[in-house]
């Protein structure tokens, strides 16, 4: 929800430039910007439907991910109750934008050289209002259609196509979940799969199909890659010249003077 | 405090009264017009309020693998698109105006697809696409909205579409593009024909199906009206769009409106049952290409506000 409310903020930003008293490349600009962002938004949407998905919903795909517990060694209540004040002080913050905002205020003054800035005006939507609305609404719903039948609630396996009980490995996983993605971008992914099958009549009856797949970013291997290795570069050649050995520099400010010296004589 | 009179208790009750039955209406014409285009006399018109109460009464099978959240998500995506009903302007006839803020609309119509993909990853089953289809469309979406906002000067989808809005009077062009830039968007978005077919009993292609696979009775019943809702809206904001273009309803009364607004977005009920009867599911690959139209018709609007504010 703060996350919401300071999305809202950006967004809002760019969408008032649309139709100020600016130049028409700034308002086009923030219109693009507009669109990139939700571009983005829906890129984290995925993102977080993947993270929260695949690491906390479904079944564990080994024994070891079942029986995993919190550590015990650095205790395990403190772990978890930092977590839970974090989340607290979300929908804190989440439900309390204007007040959040009013708090910010000076800076903002101090920023936009605006006297008149209030910060609380600035986030008109009552998001704690309709996060209540809500939370009653999906509650009545919950007691009133789902929780009155509960006795008659059969539980059965997930649907597995009529091929017999799936395994954890047929789940959806974190690169299953991406794949699509990669498959529509796959000009800058860079996406590759590879089939194995092996045995014989190998086409219908084969004794192992092994499959992989392979994602290379193509800006982060081409463009941002190669830009980091030449920083590297000359950040690992740039710290000869200083090794920290006093008589080196020393060296250097010999070295210095006597050129200083040089052209002070010369020009 | 709202003042009570009769006239606006009326127009509550229609107001709700149109959400809560129109939706499955919706689904009905849909069904009737693809089965006609196929020779058949097909299910009545009223089919999907029967099958709706048929499931409410059956007895429910979840799978042993789910956690609370699988059955909890039918109830807040329902009630999710029950909040969106009320803010966003899918009919001419609003009596509450909550301030219909359109990015909030945006982002509430994304919170309900989290729920259902998390419920569809919740029982383990290996389907969930639908993210990547909506992650292709938000742009134009946002785009066409806010193009409508830029030029009548604010993000409020309530008073950009009150047909008292003096700015946006004279611009069927904008109107027209950015209804079918939405009706594109809208036809992906709800998982129908070029994108999905919702009536594909083949697990490989299932888009919007294959998620609720794991869903039965009182709970399928539940995803199945969010989904109809969740048409209603969509296609309500197109057909407010398109309405907008046409200026005869500039000036005419309210109750004209009214019923042209659910009339539209009948038609264009129809007209989502005739583009599936014609048209074929495109591969996944192929997508972008059908999206880059709604991307493109979104991209004439921000033109169109842009060249609008000039002066």
């Amino acid at each position: 929800m703060n996350c919401f409310a300071s999305k809202w903020l950006v967004y809002q930003t760019f969408f008032q430039l649309s139709f100020a008293n600016a130049p028409i490349l700034e308002r086009a600009m923030s219109l693009a910007m507009v669109g990139i962002l939700a571009f983005v938004g829906a890129l984290s949407l995925a993102c977080f439907t993947k993270a929260v998905g695949i690491a906390f919903l479904g079944r564990p795909r080994s024994n070891a991910a079942a029986k995993a517990k919190e550590s015990t060694t650095s205790g395990p209540d403190g772990l978890i109750l930092a977590q839970v004040i974090l989340a607290i002080a979300c929908v804190m913050i989440g439900t309390s934008v204007p007040i959040a905002l009013d708090g910010l205020a000076p800076a903002l003054r101090h920023l936009t050289h605006d006297q008149f800035v209030i910060g609380s005006t600035l986030f008109p939507i009552p998001q704690g209002q309709l996060a209540l609305v809500g939370g009653i609404l999906v509650s009545s719903i919950y007691l009133f259609v789902l929780g009155g039948r509960s006795g008659d609630v059969k539980s059965y396996i997930t649907w597995d196509c009529g091929f017999g009980p799936l395994s954890t490995r047929a789940e959806e996983t974190g690169s299953s979940f991406s794949h699509p993605i990669g498959r529509i971008f796959s000009q800058i992914l860079q996406l590759k799969v590879t089939t194995e099958i092996s045995g014989k009549d190998r086409r219908h009856f084969p004794e192992s199909v092994r499959v992989e797949t392979f994602m290379t970013p193509i800006l982060e291997t081409k463009l941002y890659r190669p830009i980091m290795g030449l920083f590297d570069w000359l950040s690992a050649s740039l710290v000869r010249l200083q090794t920290g050995s006093i008589h080196i520099h020393l060296l250097y400010v010999f070295l210095t003077m006597l050129l200083l010296v040089f052209l002070g004589t010369n020009i | 405090m709202i003042a009570i009179n009769t006239e606006a208790i009326l127009e509550t009750l229609a107001f709700v009264a149109t959400f809560l039955l129109l939706p499955p209406l919706l689904v009905g014409i849909i069904r009737k017009t693809k089965a006609r285009f196929q020779n058949r006399i097909g299910a009545p018109l009223l089919q999907p309020y029967f099958d709706l109460m048929k499931l409410m009464s059956k007895g429910e099978t979840i799978s042993k693998h789910t956690s609370w959240i699988f059955r909890s998500t039918a109830a807040i995506n329902v009630s999710l698109l029950i909040i969106l009903a009320f803010l966003a302007p899918w009919t001419s006839l609003r009596p509450f105006n909550l301030g219909a803020d359109l990015f909030l609309v945006i982002y509430l119509l994304a919170l309900t697809r989290f729920f259902t993909v998390l419920s569809a990853l919740d029982a383990g089953s290996a389907f969930g696409r639908e993210v990547t289809l909506a992650l292709l469309v938000e742009p134009a979406v946002i785009l066409c909205l806010a193009a409508i906002g830029s030029v009548s000067q604010t993000s409020d989808l309530g008073v950009a579409f009150s047909f008292n809005n003096v700015s946006l009077i004279n611009q069927p062009g904008l109107w027209f593009i950015a209804g079918c830039g939405l009706f594109l968007a809208s036809l992906v978005e709800l998982s129908r024909m070029p994108a999905d077919d919702p009536t594909t009993h083949l697990e490989l292609t299932m888009v919007h199906e294959a998620m609720i696979l794991e869903n039965s009775a009182a709970n399928l019943a539940l995803v199945e009206y969010s989904h109809f809702l969740k048409i209603l809206i969509l296609l309500g904001i197109s057909s407010q769009c398109l309405l907008h273009a046409i200026p005869f309803f500039w000036h005419t009364s309210q109750l004209i409106l009214a019923l042209a607004s659910i009339l539209s977005i009948m038609i264009l009920a129809a007209s989502i049952a005739i583009i599936e009867s014609v048209a074929v599911k495109l591969r996944w690959t192929k997508l972008p290409e059908f999206i880059a139209y709604s991307v493109a018709m979104s991209i004439f609007c921000v033109f169109i506000a842009l060249s609008k504010n000039l002066n």
